[in-house]
């Protein structure tokens, strides 16, 4: 399973570009679920999404404790939050906002293997990692400072106990950095991707250097040419031909029961016991982690003489619903 | 009845003889009568293992209930086996049991890191000193203690990266984001025969004091100790009395391991087994105690490790439904 995962807090300018991304991912065919964790305060709206589960995390853009704003904090941050609430045993791609997938990655990675994409430009010096000595600060907060820094930069495919094990130093480095680095001297990409090769040389993590440029087109490489897909991924969501290839599988731990015509599901999200109306009891009763939401769609339209096109819609929204509660993933299957 | 303590005098096979004090409320001095109450033969004959701490937990005295031929306190402790003291006369419904939140975290530190600490450890060897004795029980706990250690940069190293968590580590327990006081450091050697008996680091919850015990485990690897597991108790509650219930959690002291949970859970180290006596090949342990601020006091600068920053800011002390 390969979570495919972008950190976009709730604004308009996160939604275009994570949109794009959304769609990107189903033209792309990327195997597994999209998962976009979304920074906001209690009480807050989380944005929506034909495709991506959205998931809460605290907001981490101005740091807890250096009273510092600096967006990169929100990565390292809304990723261990999720981690630490959902236990993953899977390979994580994390995608930079703004960035558009071309082709699938869909090779799994396991515990020590990860990936990430070269960055040729790490600065050097005779600072601490070989780091120009701008970075000086760091020589107090690092133990061993001779360490050879992987040459890497987002996108990144690690797997999820590795990420658990990376985000927290990642995200003090990059507190450290910010602290007590000359920022003005420092590009502002820089503390988040001087701070993950860091955290990957002193946790023993390789992080080996690959190109995904056939797969990936980056942020800063003009990924806004891909804006004039929206008006046909608009079109195609409102058809429902997106959610064909999406497979409803109930999420471990569920506990189901049936009395007469009613389905009552235990989840463990806060939405705790709840009961199905018959609609949605069907649809829940096909969600075998092996059909796809056509299938379901199909199966129901035979079963009670619908039209396939007016089924389609309640059944996309019956899944978005249970997927929104936490009784199911939403995986895409591979062409 | 309020605990004293007794001096034991042990008679053991060959002749062996050793004095030492104990309190006459300690759960060895109990397995001991049974012990010797089980060589005539009409209570379970297992044979039972026993470890007790000498000469203020340098040495410990090893030894089976085989082994043991009589003793003698002083003064006389009379039990009653046949009558069990009873338990006080509460409807059971009023008393609820509570399983306290904690969170384990392996690989805390980089690899460089935990080589780094165990070695910082082992050069301090001369500056351990016995574990201090609490409320003027001896024999409540055995343990080496480093004083100072909060000032250590290794004390710092670990602060950091624990604040760092802090957040996420609120969520996991249940509990509300709070600005931090202080945060206390103690670093620990733990030989042969050591133990620390159950207790609680705090004994009111959400007070101006101790609200989160943090231990961080290292040893030398592979570890040259058996025992030395972290039981957390479950809590009995009654009205407003909290008191140990027998079940509990019981966690290894694995190398680079965290364990977090509320300062007012009780626990217990259990006691260590670690043949060669050795200092290097004892099992270390950081505690790290956080205060909470009582009140939200806009002033107070309480640091990240050596950052010294202000408190976390306003947005997370909103709670669901709160406007921010």
């Amino acid at each position: 399973m390969i979570f495919t995962t972008f950190v976009a807090p709730r604004g308009d300018d996160d939604q275009w570009q994570s949109e794009l991304l959304e769609y990107s991912w189903a033209q792309s065919g990327q195997p597994g679920e999209l998962v976009r964790l979304v920074g906001i305060r209690p009480g807050q709206d989380l944005p929506k999404h034909a495709l991506a589960r959205t998931e809460p995390t605290l907001l981490w853009t101005k740091h807890p404790y250096i009273d510092d704003s600096y967006p990169g904090y929100n990565v390292p941050a809304g990723l261990l939050e999720w981690l630490n609430r959902e236990a993953l045993d899977a390979t994580v791609l994390l995608l930079e906002i703004g960035s558009v997938l071309k082709a699938p990655l869909a090779t799994e990675v396991g515990p020590g293997s990860a990936m990430a994409q070269t960055w040729e430009q790490l600065p050097s010096g005779e600072g601490p990692f070989g780091l120009p000595t701008v970075y000086d600060p760091l020589r107090a907060y690092c133990v061993n400072r001779e360490l050879s820094l992987p040459q890497v930069q987002l996108p990144l495919m690690i797997h999820s106990s590795d990420l658990y094990t990376l985000c927290p130093r990642w995200l003090e480095l990059m507190g450290l950095i910010r602290a007590t680095v000359d920022t003005n001297a420092v590009p502002p990409s820089h503390p988040l991707r001087v701070a993950l090769a860091i955290a990957a040389a002193e946790y023993d993590i390789a992080l080996s250097a690959t190109d995904f440029s056939d797969q990936v087109i980056a942020a800063e490489d003009g990924g806004r040419q891909f804006i004039a897909y929206t008006d046909r991924f608009e079109q195609e969501r409102a058809a429902g031909a997106h959610l064909s290839s999406l497979r409803p599988k109930p999420k471990p731990g569920v506990r189901q029961a049936r009395v007469v015509d009613q389905w009552y599901l235990e989840l463990s999200s806060p939405y705790g016991l709840i009961n199905l109306n018959v609609s949605a009891g069907a649809i829940w009763s096909l969600c075998d982690g092996e059909r796809s939401l056509q299938d379901i769609t199909e199966a129901l339209a035979q079963q009670y003489q619908l039209p396939i096109d007016t089924l389609s819609a309640d059944v996309s929204q019956a899944a978005m619903m249970l997927r929104t509660m936490g009784a199911i993933n939403l995986e895409r299957v591979l062409p | 009845m309020e605990a004293t303590q007794i001096e034991l005098r042990l008679l053991l096979e060959g002749g062996r003889t050793e004095t030492l004090q104990i309190a006459s409320d300690a759960k060895e001095l109990s397995q001991l009568f049974k012990a010797v109450r089980s060589r005539s033969g009409d209570v379970d004959p297992d044979e039972q293992f026993f470890q007790l701490p000498l000469d203020g937990g340098r040495e410990s005295l090893n030894f089976s209930s085989h082994q043991l031929v009589a003793f003698t306190t002083r003064p006389p402790v009379l039990v009653n086996f046949e009558k069990p003291e009873p338990i006080a006369s509460v409807p059971a419904a009023s008393i609820k049991v509570h399983r306290p939140p904690c969170m384990v975290i392996d690989n805390f530190l980089g690899q460089h890191e935990l080589a780094d600490i165990l070695a910082y450890a082992l050069k301090q060897e001369e500056d351990f000193d016995a574990g201090t004795v609490i409320k003027g029980e001896k024999m409540h706990r055995q343990n080496l203690v480093i004083l100072g250690f909060a000032n250590a940069a290794h004390s710092r190293l670990l602060c950091n990266r624990l604040l760092t968590w802090l957040p996420f580590i609120l969520q996991k327990l249940g509990m509300t984001p709070f600005p931090v006081k202080q945060v206390e450091s103690q670093l620990t050697a733990s030989n042969d025969g050591h133990y620390y008996r159950a207790h609680r680091d705090a004994y009111k919850a959400n007070a101006d004091h101790r609200t989160l015990t943090c231990v961080y485990y290292f040893s030398k690897q592979p570890a040259q100790f058996t025992g030395g597991g972290l039981r957390i108790y479950d809590s009995r509650l009654q009205g407003g009395a909290r008191s140990q219930a027998e079940t509990f959690q019981l966690l290894q002291p694995r190398a680079n391991r965290m364990v977090v949970f509320p300062s007012e859970s009780f626990h217990e180290l259990l006691p260590i087994r670690c043949p060669s006596g050795k200092f290097e090949d004892s099992r270390f342990a950081v505690t790290n105690w956080i205060w909470k601020q009582p009140a939200h006091d806009a002033g107070a600068a309480h640091g990240w490790g050596h950052l010294h920053c202000s408190r976390p800011h306003d947005q997370w002390f909103y709670s669901s439904g709160e406007s921010p």
